[in-house]
């Protein structure tokens, strides 16, 4: 096992430790911006087009928001 | 003949059920001899063994020359032990002149008085041959301490009660017996006689027994000699100690929480604890019995270390961080003294691209973690529970522990913003000695791309159903008339 470990390269994730806190925060932001904008405009066609990337918003921002707060999941 | 078919039984321990099952029935009158011992295929023409008892546990070094006696190549060496000495044996390891030997313990008969390990030297040794062979191995809970109960202030001794000679299953020509104490203050040890001269001779820290002529296997280990030495460190056992290993690959983190139970097995206190007195002599540092302080040597890069206990963050800790070195260093509540237990968390994080490493595909992840990290004292623990808790959805996790343990599982771990659960790995091992901080652990397992997005993917639907249902509920047309 331990040639497999001198052949495979270091595991570096998509954002660091340092960026949790921001990028969480503009995704949030991002997020409950467009659920405003959903909220107050209804039409079939604007909808979807702000519920999709809202919810894709929250989605990554809450997962950044709890590895910021330091519980690392 | 008799004898020689009663040792083919003996040999293979699976097998010597059933033939002497069949011999039984066949021959009423064979039995297992009481002390069945190993062919005599071997002699040691020299044998140094080395005792040192400076840390809580004893460490006995044998090195010694073997010689094949025998007609045949011989690849079965044996090593006996003491039946009431088995359980204390917290790891046996040979070594060879070409690397490490396979042990294993062989039962010939479990009531007998003297059990054996068995050595698979790497490769037979030939007829007339000779060989280097080294055996390690650690005992734990053999000193006891002598005077059992001793004032806050006095030195404690310990006591060492053992044997002349090193037990061998085959003849030994010549052979010594060195022991390392902590320090010159012995004030007790059996003084025997060596033909003219007096046994031990000193030397500093170092006691050496012998060197004596042949001693044949049936002699044992001889005279019993019986050693009591100052020790000025206390005697810190884990009773049980609990690590807890969690991997995110989102937050790019290790977290690394131990749970220890600590009881000092040194020196009882004779009145009851003064704090004045303690304070007052704390003054000039003096060595003393109780566990004041512990430094628990992280690797360097740690972030985050905490010190808890039931009560809560103990804020007599220092945590000295740098590039070169991450220190530990806690101060339990109270001065654990000798039969006082303490029990305590300590944690912290490491970024993880130090401990894992990814395939060319990226799907597929090997992570190396230390086995233990325990603190810079020696100590000794009852038993250790491992567990390592991979990423969700993590598959095919291979992994080999580089102890031997008593159990390993594996299950699935539930904690935030899980789904299905995380793969997690148990395992427990009893009787280990603080030698084996060094050991890596190397876990092996597939984590693809789909399983990562598991969480956000799961929040998303989650939040797209609640706007398509709050957009359905605004088109309800709730007015009355038109």
């Amino acid at each position: 096992m331990d040639a497999e470990w001198d052949s495979m390269k270091p595991f570096v994730p998509t954002i660091g430790k340092e960026g949790h806190l921001s990028v969480a925060a503009v995704l949030m932001l991002t997020g409950f911006f467009l659920t405003g904008l959903f909220s107050i405009n209804k039409s079939v066609t604007t909808a979807p087009l702000l519920a999709i990337p809202a919810s894709l918003a929250l989605g990554f921002g809450s997962v950044y928001l709890i590895c910021a707060v330091g519980v690392y999941v | 003949m008799r004898s020689l078919r009663n040792w083919g039984a003996l040999l293979l321990p699976l097998t010597s059920l059933f033939s002497l099952s069949s011999c039984s029935s066949a021959d009423s009158t064979l039995a297992l001899p009481k002390d069945p011992t190993p062919p005599q295929v071997f002699k040691n023409s020299n044998l140094l063994r080395t005792i040192d008892i400076t840390k809580p546990y004893v460490r006995e070094t044998i090195a010694m020359v073997i010689d094949n006696i025998s007609k045949e190549p011989q690849a079965e060496y044996y090593v006996p032990i003491p039946k009431g000495i088995v359980e204390n044996i917290s790891y046996l390891e040979a070594r060879g002149e070409d690397g490490p030997h396979v042990v294993n313990l062989a039962v010939f008969n479990p009531e007998s008085e003297t059990q054996y390990y068995r050595v698979l030297l790497n490769a037979p040794l030939l007829a007339g041959k000779s060989t280097r062979l080294w055996i390690t191995l650690a005992q734990t809970d053999r000193l006891t301490p002598v005077p059992a109960l001793i004032g806050q202030t006095e030195k404690q001794f310990l006591q060492w009660t053992g044997f002349q000679y090193a037990a061998s299953a085959y003849v030994t020509e010549k052979q010594k017996t060195k022991i390392k104490f902590p320090n010159n203050e012995v004030p007790d040890y059996t003084v025997l006689k060596n033909g003219e001269s007096d046994d031990p001779t000193k030397a500093g820290s170092w006691y050496t027994y012998g060197p004596y002529k042949t001693v044949k296997p049936d002699q044992k280990g001889g005279k019993a000699i019986t050693l009591r030495f100052e020790y000025t460190s206390p005697v810190i056992k884990m009773t049980r100690m609990e690590r807890h290993i969690e991997v995110s690959h989102w937050g790019g983190n290790i977290a690394f929480e131990e749970r220890y139970w600590m009881t000092n097995l040194g020196a009882k206190l004779k009145d009851t604890f003064s704090r004045v007195q303690w304070a007052s002599t704390n003054y000039y540092n003096p060595p003393t019995s109780a566990i004041k302080q512990l430094t628990f040597p992280l690797i360097p890069g740690a972030q985050d270390a905490y010190f808890t206990d039931e009560i809560g963050n103990v804020s007599t800790s220092h945590f000295r961080s740098n590039i070169r070195e991450a220190h530990l260093e806690l101060k339990p509540r109270y001065p654990v003294f000798g039969g006082w237990n303490y029990s305590f968390v300590v944690g912290w994080n490491h970024d993880l691209k130090n401990f894992l490493r990814v395939s060319q595909d990226g799907e597929r992840y090997v992570l190396k973690i230390p086995f233990l990290e325990g603190p810079k004292d020696s100590v000794t623990y009852d038993e250790i529970e491992i567990t390592i808790v991979l990423p969700e959805g993590a598959t095919d996790v291979k992994y080999s522990p580089p102890i031997t343990l008593v159990s390993q599982e594996e299950y699935l771990h539930y904690t935030f913003m899980d789904t299905l659960g995380r793969a997690a790995i148990k395992m427990k091992a009893v009787n280990v000695v603080d030698e084996q901080h060094k050991k890596e652990l190397i876990v092996t397992y597939r984590y693809p791309t789909m399983a990562l997005y598991r969480k956000p993917f799961v929040i998303f639907t989650g939040v797209l159903t609640l706007f398509t249902f709050s957009w359905l509920v605004s088109k309800i047309d709730l007015r009355i008339g038109k």
